[in-house]
């Protein structure tokens, strides 16, 4: 299965609470917003699980946390993935937990996020294009969802999204700058190799040209030949 | 021109209404079209509505059944054809000339078009179409040039339509076979071109490997785009190059060429994707209404920006600007 390099979101930042995290309370977590989900998008689970019921494994390439989804008509589940799950699933989706979520709500377009290689899949195709399709054919909306099932605090809870979204995106700004920040020498000392290699490359053609153009004019005529041309160079 | 949208699913065909789509075109859930993935399609009831919704904002729905019918089973394409003008769409698309001179018989009021599937890309064989079927309109194939295009439509009696975006098919369509061949499962037949449960990637350090059944369809290295493992699109090794032998992994967009479209006598232009989801439908929609709109309004617009949408994330005008000649 895949081994992918950790994505740059701010998502990288919350692995340190993640870690720490008891796990009960991750699995409690997980289990609420499977209820929510189901409760609220049951035709997903119905339209995807129609034939059979399956398990996949979601792995955030910017989390230190990968996660079981089993996808049932009445009894999915979602929780902390344990390392001996890879074998068992039908298929894997990795990719930064930002896609993963814009693919969950059908914000982005799954096709381009896999030509792109920001997604990656592996396993059985067909029971992820079924569940990208249901899910693509919902409206799904996480804001709601949260606020949703925090009951009467429901209000308090979007705001607290809100609040949330608006740091994500202070984070994702800061972030942006300080890779470029590191990585721009590198990148322009790299354009510069690949000019120079791409003029090294050009003159090492025009060397090679001259010196089949030379073999043909220095090499014996064979004898009975009647014309050199379609002769093969010495040394092609 | 009018711009015709595809729908996988209601909410598809809601996102190209709110897009600015013309007429947004679907299939039923089953094989009766040439879009049966997992998951996609409309159920009747679900159509019902659609066609409702779409109405309501003044918007056509066309009904894909472009498959060819499978000896026995004919009634299931039967019932799609009496199911559709049942529901009220507004045209039927079709291919086969058994389930043309069917939809004719049974339902001599029913607007029909030709689809791309027919392959019909000459002016006998669309005066065929339309003098024996009472065809209004084919999709033309995607192998004809613009002046090819723009010919035959001052020879012909029926609006043409054709393709303006979205994924490339080998110049067979309706007639390849390699899908079968590679998986025993056809677009032309089931509907499905390389249908996804016989497809696999595989991550292999940097790499990654597309299969298809039995077949490696790529190898793509850490910096090249992914594509979908069909076998024209396949990169092959002949005489000790490795290359896209067919074909390559690169989408239509004829943006810059609306006008010259126009001019040439097109109707209407397709957008192929109903198996991509409603983001990809949003944005196309809306790039081309946009388009559409300025040179309604007499200006030229000449830059797309759907390339990131795009498979191979690379496009191309196709056959209709044949640089290669």
């Amino acid at each position: 299965m895949t081994e992918s390099y950790p994505s740059f979101t701010p998502f990288l930042l919350a692995n340190p609470f993640i870690r720490n995290a008891p796990a009960l309370l991750v699995e409690r977590i997980c289990r609420h917003a499977m209820a929510t989900m189901h409760h609220r998008y049951r035709p997903v689970f119905e339209r995807v699980a129609e034939q059979e019921a399956f398990a996949l494994l979601i792995s955030p390439t910017d989390l230190d946390l990968q996660f079981y989804l089993k996808i049932d008509a009445d009894h999915p589940e979602l929780r902390p993935a344990r390392h001996i799950e890879e074998e068992t699933v039908a298929a894997q989706i990795s990719g930064p937990l930002p896609a993963l979520l814009e693919l969950l709500q059908g914000t982005s377009d799954g096709d381009a996020l896999f030509f792109s290689r920001t997604l990656r899949i592996e396993g059985r195709t067909e029971l992820v294009v079924a569940l990208r399709n249901a899910l693509d054919g919902e409206s799904i909306d996480l804001r709601s969802a949260v606020a949703e099932s925090f009951g009467m605090m429901g209000p308090a809870a979007r705001a607290a999204l809100g609040l949330a979204e608006k740091i994500y995106r202070q984070l994702q700004h800061d972030m942006n700058r300080t890779a470029n920040a590191l990585t721009s020498p590198t990148a322009k000392r790299l354009l510069g190799v690949e000019k120079r290699a791409s003029a090294q490359a050009v003159t090492l053609a025009e060397i090679e040209k001259t010196i089949q153009r030379r073999n043909r004019h220095t090499r014996p005529k064979p004898s009975g030949a009647a014309k050199d041309d379609f002769a093969l160079p010495a040394n092609p | 021109m009018e711009l015709v949208c595809p729908a996988g699913t209601p909410a598809s065909l809601h996102a190209a209404v709110a897009a600015g789509a013309d007429v947004v075109y679907c299939g039923f859930r089953d094989a009766t079209n040439a879009r049966n993935f997992p998951g996609l399609n409309f159920s009747r009831a679900e159509l019902r509505d659609a066609v409702k919704h779409a109405h309501k904002h003044g918007v056509h729905v066309y009904l894909a059944c472009n498959t060819y019918p499978q000896a026995g089973a004919e009634e299931i394409w039967h019932k799609a054809v009496d199911d559709a003008v049942a529901i009220g769409v507004d045209a039927i698309i079709l291919a086969d000339i058994g389930l043309l001179r069917y939809a004719r018989d049974h339902h001599p009021d029913a607007r029909l078009h030709l689809s791309v599937q027919a392959s019909a890309s000459n002016e006998e064989a669309i005066r065929f179409y339309h003098q024996e079927f009472g065809v209004r309109r084919v999709v033309l194939p995607r192998v004809l040039s613009l002046d090819e295009i723009r010919t035959l439509n001052q020879r012909i009696q029926v609006e043409t339509e054709v393709f303006a975006f979205g994924g490339m098919c080998v110049m067979a369509e309706g007639r390849c076979s390699l899908s079968s061949y590679a998986t025993g499962e056809s677009p032309n037949m089931n509907g499905v071109c390389s249908p996804a449960a016989h497809v696999h990637y595989e991550e292999r350090g940097d790499t990654t490997v597309s299969r298809l059944g039995n077949f490696t369809i790529n190898i793509y290295d850490s910096d090249e785009k992914v594509g979908y493992p069909t076998l024209c699109k396949g990169r092959f090794r002949a005489m000790d190059k490795s290359g896209y032998l067919f074909e390559e992994p690169t989408s239509l967009d004829v943006t810059a060429m609306l006008p010259e479209l126009a001019d040439a006598g097109v109707s209407a232009l397709k957008i192929e994707g109903r198996q991509r989801g409603k983001a990809y439908i949003s944005q196309v929609v809306g790039a081309f209404r946009t388009s559409l709109d300025k040179i309604a309004e007499g200006r030229r617009d000449a830059r797309s920006k759907l390339s990131t949408l795009s498979e191979g994330q690379s496009d191309t005008t196709g056959a209709y600007r044949r640089s290669w000649q």
